[in-house]
C-alpha cells in the first residue's frame, strides 16, 4: 500500500473558545485532486493553515507522505513539499516579479542562512528563474514591482514561486477567487494539465471549478466534516444538497456544476 | 535594460568619484572639516547597521545605540583598564554588540511594530540607567575621558594626526560597508526584504524567519557596536550620551531622511543631519526648526528618501512628457500584459 | 518612608496627566496604527497657551480653554494637512511628527524663552488640605478628580455610545468597518481632533505641577509612549490602568531612589513587555 499524501488524524482547532475544527480525519492519496467545500465560515481556510502550520492544531496529528509534521513550524513543512498559495496573493509587493520567483528559488541554495553570495552573482539561479518567469509568461513584466500588477497576474506570480519549489502537497486556496469569470476555464484547464505526481488539495467556492476538477470531495460544515466522497456522491448527498449545495448551487454558477 | 546597465555604470564611476575624493580628503581639507567628515563616516555605518533592522527587515528599533554605546564603553573600558591596543579594542567591541544582540535578541524579537519599537526604546534606557548609576565602573555621567586616539603606525609624522585617524576610519568604515553590501545583496539580503514585507508569506516559502530576523538583529549589534568603538576613540571619550535614545533617534532620522532599504540612503542621511547640525547651527540659531522643515519637506516630498532624488526627477520628466507624447515603456507593458489573454499565457505554460 | 497619602496624591495626579496625554495617542494608534510623535508638543503648546492667557486674563479657567483649543488647532492642522496622506507608512509618520515636534519646539522656545514657566493655580484650589490624616496640595487633589471624571467621560463615550462603538469595531477591524459604510476617516479625523484636544487640556492642567519648559514635550511624549504600549495599543482601560501604573511606580522612585527616577519607569516597561510582549490589556495578534 503507497503512503498517503496527506493524513489528518482527529485534527481539533479551537480559537479564543471557538471550536473551528472538530475532529477532522481525512487521507488525501498520492496524486489526488481533493476539494474541501462548505459554506462561508465552516473552516477550511482555518484546515488549510493548520495542514501548513501557520496554525497550530489544538488536538490530533499530521502526516503528510508518512511524517509526522504536528510540531514543525511552517517553515520546515516545506522540507517535506508542502506549500500553500493565499487567499490574496501571497505575494512581495515591493518587490519585482523576478525577485519574487529569486526568493523562493534561492530558500536552501546556500547554507547559512543565504549569507554567501550575491544574489546577482549567482548565474545558475538567475538562468532558472528566467526559465519560470517564461515558463509562466511573466517576462514581459520581469522587472515591474508587483504592486503594479492586476490581480491575475499576482496570481501567477504566486504560483510560480510556489511551483518554482516543486511541490508534492500543494494546498490552493481559492485561486480562482478575484479572476474574471472569461478566465476561469483556462484556469480550470492549467490546473487539470498540472502533473499527476504532484497532490492538491483545493478549496474553492466556484462549484464549476470543484466539479471539473477534484477527483474527490470533502463537505465541511460548522467545522467537521459532513460528508465525503466522488463529485457524483457529493451532487447526489442529499444531507449535503440541505446544507450547503442547494443554497450555494443557486447562487452561483449553477448551470456548470 | 540598456538604460539599466548604463545607469550602473553611472553608479560605479559615482562611487569611483567617491572613494577617490575620500581618499584625497585631507590633502583638500583643513583640520575642522576633516574632523566632521571622519564623524560623517563614523554615523554612517552607524545609520547603515540601523537600516540593515529598519530598511531591509522592517524591524523598527529605537533602541540602536545601545550597541552603539557598548561599542564605545568596551574601547573605553578597555583603554583606561588594560591599555588594550585599538585593534584588539575594536575586535572586543563587536564581540561586546553582538553578544549584547544575542542576549536581548530572543526577547525583543517577540515583540512587534511598536512594541518592538518601545522595548528596544526600553532596554537601551535600562542600559543607560545602569551605566549612569555604575559610577565605580562606568564614571557615571562623567563618562571615561581621555581614552588615546589610535594611529595608523607608518604614517605617523607624515601627515597630521586628524588625517591619520581619518585614514583609520576610512579603512575599518570602507571594510565595514563593503561587508553590510555583501550582506544586504546576497540572499539573506534578499529574504530579510520578505520579512519586510510579509514575514508569513515569506516563512510559507520554507525560510526560517525567526532565525534570519535574529541574525540580522546580531549583525546590527556587531556594526554598530563598531561604529559606536571608533566614535568614543574620535572624541577620545565615552559617556552615557552615546548610549542615550536621542542618538538611535538620529540614526532613524538619518536612515529614513536617506531613503531606509536603499543602500546608499543612509550615508546620505547621516551626512544631511551632520551637516544640518554642523554647518547651519554656525549660522543660525533656528537650525532645530530648519532641521523640522527638512523632515516635513523630505516626507512630502521624497518620501522614499533623499537617495530617490534622481530617480524622482525621472519619474516627473517622464509625466511632463508622457502629456506631450507617448507612455512609457512600463506602463504600457503593464496595461496591455492583461490583454494578451491570461489564457494564452496559461496555456503555454 | 512608608507608601503614604501624600505620595499617592502626587502619584495619582501625575496618572490624570498621563492618561489625558496618552489616551488620544492609544486610540488613534489602534485605529489607523498612526505614529504621532508630536503628542508631547500638543501638550506643549496647551501648557504655554494657558500660560500667557493667565498672564493676561487672569482667568485660570480660560486659560485651559485657550490651552486646549491651541492644541486642538495644531492638532487639526497636523491631520489634515499632512497625516491624512500617509495612511500606514508608519516610518514616514514618525519622520514627519517628529519634524512637527522639532519646529513646535524651536517656535515655543522662540516666544516663550527657555526657561521653565510655572503657572498659578486657581485661588480655590491653591495652599493646601488635610486628606487621611496628611497634608497634601489642593491643586493635585483637584487634579485626580479632573483626571477621574475625563477618564470616566472618554471611557463612557468609546465603550457605552454608537459611536464609540464605531471606534472600537474600527480598532478590531478597520477593514470590516469600511465596508459596513462607515466613514472611517472621519472617525479617525474626530478622534485625532479629540485626542489633540485632550493632550492640550492636559498641558494646561499640568501646568501648575510640571512646569512647561523646552524637553516638557520630550518628556511627556516619551511617559505616554510607555503608558500607551504598556496599556496595549487603542485600550482605554489600558491606557487608565498604565497611567496610574507608570506614575506611581515613578513617583516612589523618585521618593525613595532620586537617582534612578529616570530609567525605573523603562526598567518597568521592559519587564512588561518581555513578559507580555503585547502589553497589560492588549491583545494577540499585533
Amino acid at each position: 500500500m503507497t503512503v498517503p499524501a496527506l493524513q489528518l488524524e482527529h485534527v481539533s482547532k479551537v480559537i479564543g473558545g471557538l471550536t473551528i475544527l472538530e475532529d477532522i480525519s481525512l487521507t488525501v492519496q498520492p496524486g489526488e485532486r481533493r476539494a474541501v467545500i462548505g459554506p462561508n465560515g465552516a473552516g477550511k481556510t482555518t484546515l488549510l493553515n493548520v495542514i501548513a502550520g501557520f496554525l497550530p492544531a489544538t488536538q490530533g496529528r499530521v502526516v503528510v507522505f508518512g511524517r509526522d509534521v504536528t510540531k514543525l513550524p511552517a517553515h520546515r513543512r516545506v522540507d517535506v513539499g508542502l506549500l500553500k498559495t493565499n487567499q490574496q496573493p501571497a505575494v512581495f509587493h515591493e518587490l519585482t516579479t523576478r525577485q519574487n520567483v529569486l526568493i523562493a528559488l534561492l530558500r536552501g541554495r546556500h547554507p547559512l542562512l543565504g549569507l554567501g553570495g550575491l544574489v546577482e552573482r549567482d548565474r545558475e539561479t538567475q538562468r532558472r528563474a528566467e526559465q519560470v518567469l517564461e515558463e509562466w509568461g511573466l517576462l514581459d513584466v520581469a522587472d515591474v514591482e508587483v504592486r503594479h500588477l492586476p490581480h491575475g497576474y499576482q496570481r501567477r506570480v504566486e504560483l510560480a514561486a510556489r511551483f518554482a519549489l516543486r511541490p508534492k502537497l500543494l494546498l490552493l486556496d481559492e485561486p480562482a477567487a478575484g479572476l474574471a469569470v472569461d478566465e476561469i476555464p483556462a484556469f480550470i484547464e492549467r490546473l487539470k494539465q498540472l502533473p499527476r505526481d504532484m497532490t492538491i488539495v483545493l478549496v474553492e467556492h466556484s462549484m464549476r471549478v470543484v466539479f471539473s476538477f477534484a477527483d474527490r470531495i470533502t463537505v465541511l460544515h460548522h467545522g467537521a466534516i459532513l460528508a465525503d466522497g466522488t463529485p457524483e456522491e457529493i451532487q447526489n448527498n442529499e444531507e449535503v444538497q440541505a446544507a450547503y449545495l442547494a443554497g450555494a448551487m443557486r447562487g452561483r454558477d449553477a448551470g456548470a456544476a | 535594460m540598456n538604460a539599466l546597465a548604463i545607469r550602473r555604470q553611472w553608479r560605479l564611476a559615482i562611487v569611483a568619484v567617491l572613494a577617490v575624493l575620500l581618499v584625497l580628503a585631507p590633502a583638500l581639507l583643513p583640520t575642522y572639516p576633516l574632523s566632521v567628515l571622519t564623524e560623517i563616516l563614523i554615523f554612517t555605518l552607524f545609520a547603515m547597521s540601523l537600516n540593515i533592522l529598519l530598511g531591509y527587515a522592517g524591524l523598527p528599533s529605537l533602541g540602536h545605540s545601545a550597541f552603539f554605546g557598548t561599542g564605545g564603553y568596551a574601547v573605553g573600558l578597555l583603554a583606561k583598564y588594560y591599555g588594550t591596543p585599538a585593534a584588539l579594542a575594536l575586535v572586543i567591541a563587536v564581540v561586546a554588540g553582538i553578544l549584547v544582540a544575542i542576549v536581548t535578541g530572543p526577547f525583543v524579537l517577540r515583540t512587534h511594530g511598536a512594541y518592538f519599537l518601545i522595548l528596544t526604546l526600553s532596554l537601551t534606557q535600562v542600559l543607560f540607567g545602569i551605566v549612569w548609576l555604575w559610577r565605580k565602573v562606568t564614571g557615571g555621567d562623567d563618562g571615561l575621558p581621555g581614552i588615546p586616539s589610535p594611529r595608523i603606525p607608518f604614517l605617523v609624522g607624515r601627515i597630521s594626526d586628524t588625517a591619520n585617524f581619518y585614514y583609520l576610519t576610512l579603512i575599518v568604515v570602507g571594510i565595514a560597508v563593503a561587508a553590510i553590501a555583501w550582506i544586504v545583496r546576497s540572499p539573506f539580503g534578499l529574504a530579510l526584504v520578505g520579512i519586510r514585507e510579509n514575514e508569513r508569506y515569506l516563512e510559507g516559502l520554507g525560510y526560517p524567519t525567526w532565525t534570519l530576523k535574529y541574525v540580522a538583529y546580531i549583525l546590527a549589534g556587531g556594526f554598530a557596536a563598531l561604529a559606536g568603538g571608533l566614535f568614543a576613540y574620535f572624541k577620545g571619550f565615552v559617556g552615557p550620551g552615546q548610549i542615550s535614545w536621542l542618538l538611535a533617534g538620529e540614526g532613524m532620522v538619518m536612515v529614513i531622511l536617506g531613503g531606509a532599504g536603499t543602500f546608499w540612503g543612509p550615508a546620505i542621511g547621516a551626512l544631511l543631519v551632520l551637516l544640518l547640525r554642523y554647518e547651519v547651527s554656525a549660522f543660525t540659531q533656528r537650525w532645530v526648526m530648519i532641521l523640522g522643515i527638512v523632515f516635513i519637506l523630505n516626507v512630502l516630498l521624497l518620501p522614499q528618501g533623499i537617495v530617490r532624488l534622481p530617480q524622482r526627477i525621472r519619474e516627473i520628466r517622464a509625466r511632463l512628457r508622457r502629456e506631450t507624447t507617448l507612455a512609457p515603456p512600463l506602463a504600457e507593458a503593464t496595461a496591455a500584459a492583461p490583454d494578451r489573454s491570461v489564457e494564452r499565457v496559461i496555456e503555454r505554460s | 518612608m512608608p507608601i503614604n497619602t501624600a505620595s499617592l496624591v502626587i502619584g495619582l495626579s501625575y496618572a490624570s496627566l498621563l492618561f489625558l496625554v496618552s489616551v488620544g495617542l492609544s486610540v488613534v494608534f489602534g485605529l489607523m496604527r498612526f505614529v504621532n510623535l508630536a503628542t508631547g508638543s500638543l501638550y506643549l503648546i496647551g501648557g504655554y497657551v494657558a500660560w500667557s492667557v493667565a498672564r493676561k486674563s487672569n482667568s485660570f479657567l480660560l486659560a485651559l480653554i485657550a490651552g486646549a483649543a491651541a492644541a486642538l488647532v495644531l492638532g487639526i492642522l497636523i491631520e489634515r494637512g499632512f497625516l491624512q496622506r500617509l495612511h500606514r507608512q508608519e516610518l514616514l509618520q514618525v519622520a514627519l511628527t517628529l519634524g512637527i515636534a522639532y519646529i513646535v519646539q524651536d517656535v515655543t522656545r522662540w516666544i516663550w524663552g527657555g526657561d521653565p514657566l510655572r503657572l498659578r493655580p486657581p485661588a480655590v484650589f491653591r495652599g493646601s488640605m488635610e486628606l487621611f490624616g496628611s497634608v497634601v496640595p489642593t491643586y493635585r487633589v483637584a487634579l485626580i478628580g479632573i483626571g477621574a471624571v475625563l477618564a470616566i467621560a472618554v471611557w463612557y463615550l468609546l465603550e457605552r455610545t454608537k459611536w464609540g462603538a464605531y471606534v472600537r469595531a474600527g480598532v478590531d477591524d478597520l477593514e470590516m468597518v469600511q465596508c459596513l459604510g462607515i466613514n472611517a476617516r472621519r472617525i479617525f479625523a474626530v478622534v485625532f481632533a479629540l485626542g489633540a484636544l485632550l493632550c492640550g487640556l492636559g498641558g494646561a492642567l499640568g501646568t501648575p505641577v510640571t512646569g512647561v519648559a523646552p524637553g516638557t514635550d520630550i518628556q511627556l511624549q516619551l511617559m505616554a509612549l510607555i503608558v500607551v504600549v504598556l496599556g496595549g495599543l487603542g485600550s482605554v482601560a489600558g491606557a487608565i490602568v498604565a497611567s496610574i501604573v507608570v506614575a506611581l511606580v515613578d513617583t516612589m522612585v523618585r521618593t525613595f531612589w532620586p537617582e534612578a527616577s529616570f530609567f525605573a519607569v523603562w526598567a518597568l516597561a521592559a519587564f512588561v513587555l518581555i513578559v507580555r510582549p503585547q502589553g497589560l490589556l492588549g491583545r494577540t495578534g499585533w
